[in-house]
């Protein structure tokens, strides 16, 4: 009999020894001196190794054998948070021996003390297993677990272009976005950043307090754990939010409160999967040792393949024990991942190509790319221009392109797309917002315009997307997709510029001609300029922060000042203020410009956008505006009196009263108008044409024609008067005027200047040229009061035998162009304006 | 009969001759000014029936010409206005004992006519 139990019981084990092993894998418990945990991470089966606490970390080589046993187990991922001193983080190469990718969360302390060069706080995973987050599909912004409350969102989203990946991950948490406390409390965290598959772990606030529109209770300390629980509960079953205290007994009572909500399940029921194997194998051998023992009187036969068949069921039943418990593992993975929903469905690839595109349209992404991944090897591009499957070789040239700079690309992880568990077969997806950008900083997103302008609308902008795509789950209800889009963006868009104003425009600000600040507002550098400004003003800029310097330099509140530092990144538009505050002998005008692409690092390194703050001399500036302004004056004023004198002769000349006399005296008058017109013109055309050093009027002032270049300047940019085809620069513009005119005729000159003149009159002229293989042909055309109908009339028929010298030349060409076989069309009227348009064959 | 007598005040010489040609072919008799001062100046001296006025000028402009001939002696012949789109703005307040007519420019020489008669013949 004895014989038979041990036989029985040996053959059970060793028929159960696989399963036996794998359950010792990842059953939760302390495996030597590290604390070994199978979780769930944004539902994949992710392995977390840590060392245990109170013991001392072990050698590298154990962590080596430990992960080579982990992975033998075949998770999808081995997470390793080193201990305190950070001995024992993995080299990368261990990624290279395993089947399973290996993460290591680094603390700020750790990654300093690696990479001194770190920019930023909050915790890192190494670059070198970066590539590894598209396969477990990060959660996205808030996801990031900062250990000692650090500044989780800006530090994501600051970096978001750096390919930096970042995450969170806290068992308690089981895969949902995680937040630290104090970082709401901060303001680092938007609260509309809080949704409902947010969870915030970290101590309550001090004072108790919390944000007024956070949807929550606050719980501060200490508060009698039955109201803790209620609270807490309370919160899990509105769904929306978690909030852990630091304390181990609270942290239990909060675990067995996210129980008996349903929310943690998954580890609870992997331990106690384990223990249920435990003590299944404990029962089934005992039972072998019964039946044997019941057997012993049968022979020696029937007594081996009775314990042999005991053994082989008792390994059957531990299997498909172990197989129900994966299987119900997944499906609680699944409840998890869509916040309590029971069902849930794998997308195709399609499907989330469909997705990805209505998403961009329905938040107002004109241009956009999207990375699709199905495999870590294997991504798709959803773009504006269409979907691009991308193989590894296209793959490395964006990434060498995004990593270039100028015209490159920049990552943002996004929420997470973790909508179920894949059966291995199917294609899992994971998405990440591409943005296409220029420099580090200047992300370039094409979107409906005053929807996403500046620094604060732009993240608003990447946030919606993110928000918008992690409201692509399938199991989403439609109700939250609408308010999603419909309330809450706008609601983000305005307390991130807020936000940004605060992060950026307050601590990111340098100058080039005042002052160069520090993060905080404070001079790093004075410049000569400054510290006149400062002299004359009986003021020490150095002992103000910045809000307060262009306060005190405008006279404007310092409170009104945030708020034009916070529009100005919504819009990005320049700002010029007034500076009624600088007691100087100059003009000053303070100038408030964003630089989105600032990347020179001059004396500070500039990792965002950079508001630039110039103090302009602006007296120079004044006065050619005033000159500006009368020479615009005297030239309208002089055109409108030769125009209407204009009129008032054909309006004559129409009377058939007139006598031969009458007629020829207006005739005259017309001519001189002509002469004067031209006269006017020359003179304008000189002052306004003439690039310095290349001659010109000289009787016109210097000082004229520069103004003249001024408004003619400003007409171009502005197209207030000229609305030059804008193919055509002003050199070139003057250089068909002149061109047109040396080729055709004075007459065609004159009559291209009266379109010019006629353009001063707040009109537009168009000058343009147009060669085909056998006609050149040269048009002015304006659309100004223009001449009157009966003078173009004439022009065009060649039968201006009575006008005036001037436009009988225009007549003349007018015939000669017909006769020619070519054409001189002239359009006009008092609305329309004129435009003379002669083509001529290149024969002539 | 005496011919109706117009006084032309404007800066434009070129206007100026071509108005007082269009008035003179219709029986005016018409004397030309280029400027405020210089049109107060004659209307001291001669008596008008009209005065066609442009506002925008030199020296002496159309507004310090109509608060200057309300202090002359004697009766203030009607006068046209011709004010430019700009100068439409201008508000003419200060008329007070004036009979004023305004007209917008530009203005063919037609409408002017017709305004200047409309003038003469009275309400």
């Amino acid at each position: 009999m004895f014989r038979v139990a041990v036989i029985a019981l040996a053959l059970s084990l060793v028929l159960s020894l696989p399963a036996l092993r794998t359950a010792m894998d990842i059953a939760n418990g302390y495996v030597a001196a590290w604390l070994v945990r199978w979780d769930a991470v944004y539902g994949e089966d992710v392995v977390v190794v840590t060392p245990a606490a109170g013991r001392p970390e072990p050698a590298e080589a154990e962590l080596r054998q430990l992960l080579a046993r982990l992975d033998a187990a075949g998770p999808e991922a081995i997470v390793v948070v080193p201990g305190q001193d950070a001995r024992t983080m993995p080299p990368a190469s261990y990624g290279e021996t395993l089947t399973a990718p290996v993460m290591t969360v680094l603390s700020e302390r750790d990654r300093r003390a690696t990479d001194p060069e770190a920019p930023r706080d909050g915790i890192a995973v190494r670059p070198d297993l970066s590539r590894w987050f598209g396969h477990l599909r990060p959660a996205g912004p808030g996801m990031l677990l900062a250990e000692s409350g650090r500044p989780a969102f800006e530090t994501l989203v600051a970096d978001a272009d750096q390919e930096a990946w970042w995450i969170g991950y806290l068992p308690e948490a089981n895969g949902l976005p995680v937040f630290y406390w104090n970082d709401v409390l901060d303001g680092h965290i938007p609260a509309e950043f809080l949704s409902d598959r947010i969870v915030v772990v970290g101590m309550a606030a001090q004072d108790g307090a919390a944000p007024p529109d956070l949807r929550f209770a606050p719980v501060s300390q200490p508060v009698p754990a039955a109201t803790y629980v209620a609270q807490s509960l309370q919160a899990l079953q509105d769904g929306r939010l978690l909030m852990a205290p630091g304390t181990l007994a609270k942290r239990v009572i909060i675990l067995l409160a996210a129980v008996q909500a349903g929310l943690i399940l998954v580890r609870l029921r992997d331990r106690a999967g384990a223990w249920i194997y435990w003590v299944a194998t404990a029962g089934i051998a005992g039972l072998a040792v019964l039946c044997a023992l019941a057997a012993q009187v049968m022979f020696p036969v029937t007594e081996a393949l009775v314990a042999f068949s005991i053994a082989w069921f008792a390994h059957r039943v531990v299997l498909d024990a172990n197989r129900r418990r994966r299987q119900r593992r997944q499906l609680l993975r699944a409840d998890l991942a869509t916040a309590g929903s029971l069902r849930s469905r794998v997308l195709s690839g399609s499907d989330w190509t469909r997705r990805v595109e209505d998403s961009a349209a329905s938040i107002g992404l004109t241009g956009y790319s999207f990375v699709l991944h199905d495999r870590p090897w294997r991504q798709r591009v959803v773009a504006s221009g269409g979907a691009i499957q991308m193989t590894p070789r296209t793959r490395r040239a964006g990434a060498r392109n995004g990593a270039g700079g100028e015209g490159g690309t920049a990552l943002l992880p996004l929420p997470s797309t973790d909508f179920a568990d894949a059966p291995p077969d199917e294609e899992f997806w994971c998405v990440r917002l591409r943005v296409t950008g220029g420099r580090r900083g200047s992300w370039i997103i094409r979107c409906p315009e005053g929807l996403l302008s500046g620094s604060g609308r732009r993240r608003a902008m990447l946030i919606a997307a993110a928000e918008r795509l992690l409201s692509m789950h399938p199991d989403v209800p439609e109700r939250q997709l609408r308010l999603t889009l419909d309330e809450q963006i706008e609601n983000r868009t305005r307390v991130l510029a807020h936000e940004a104003a605060t992060l950026d425009a307050l601590m990111h600000i340098s100058s080039t001609a005042l002052a160069v600040f520090d993060l905080v507002g404070n001079f790093v550098r004075e410049n000569e300029q400054m510290r006149e400004i400062g002299r004359q003003g009986d003021m020490d800029f150095s002992k103000l922060s910045l809000v307060e310097t262009v306060a005190i330099l405008t006279k404007i509140d310092a409170t009104v000042v945030s708020m034009i530092f916070s529009e100005l990144l919504t819009d990005g538009e320049s700002r010029r203020l007034l500076t009624p505050g600088l007691q100087t002998r100059g003009s000053y005008v303070l100038r408030l410009s964003l630089d989105l692409g600032r990347a020179d690092s001059g004396e500070m390194e500039a990792l965002g956008p950079i508001v630039l703050c110039e103090l302009l001399d602006v007296t120079e500036s004044e006065r050619l505006d005033q000159a500006r302004r009368s020479v615009a004056e005297f030239f309208d004023q002089q055109l409108r009196n030769d125009f209407e004198a204009i009129d008032l002769v054909f309006e004559m000349l129409r009377d058939p009263a007139l006598s031969d006399t009458i007629q020829a005296q207006l005739l005259d008058r017309m001519s001189a108008i002509i002469t004067r017109m031209t006269r006017r013109m020359e003179t304008f055309d000189g002052a306004l044409w003439s690039l310095p050093g290349q001659g010109g009027n000289e009787v016109v002032p210097q000082e004229l024609r520069r103004a003249l270049d001024e408004a003619c300047d400003s007409m171009l940019r502005e197209g207030r008067f000229f609305d030059v085809t804008i193919d055509y620069s002003r050199p070139e513009l003057l250089s068909l005027v002149r061109a047109g005119a040396d080729e055709l005729t004075p007459a065609l000159r004159n009559l291209g200047k009266l379109c010019v003149a006629d353009a001063m009159r707040d009109s537009v002229v168009r000058v343009s040229v147009t060669e085909t293989p056998g006609t050149v042909e040269t048009a002015f055309s304006s659309r100004g009061p223009g001449l009157p109908a009966e003078l173009v009339d004439a022009i065009a028929n060649g039968s201006g035998a009575h006008l005036p010298k001037e436009l009988q030349d225009i007549a003349t060409i007018a015939s000669e162009a017909r006769r020619w076989g070519g054409a001189l069309s002239i359009e006009t009227g008092l609305d329309e304006g004129i435009t003379c348009k002669l083509t001529l064959e290149k024969v002539l | 009969m005496t011919a109706n007598r117009v006084l032309l005040i404007d800066d434009d010489e070129m206007v100026r001759e071509l108005l007082a040609l269009r008035l003179d072919t219709k029986g005016y008799e018409t004397v030309q000014a280029p400027d405020g001062k210089a049109g107060l100046a004659r209307l001291r001296e001669e008596a008008f029936d009209v005065v066609v006025l442009d506002l925008l000028m030199p020296e002496m402009d159309g507004l310090a010409f109509l608060s200057a001939v309300q202090g002359l002696e004697g009766a203030v012949p009607p006068i046209l206005v011709l004010s430019a789109a700009r100068a439409e703005q201008v508000k003419l307040s200060d008329t007070d004992g004036l009979h004023v007519e305004t007209l917008r420019k530009p203005a063919s020489a037609g409408v002017i006519l017709a305004a200047v008669e409309k003038i003469l013949k009275g309400p």
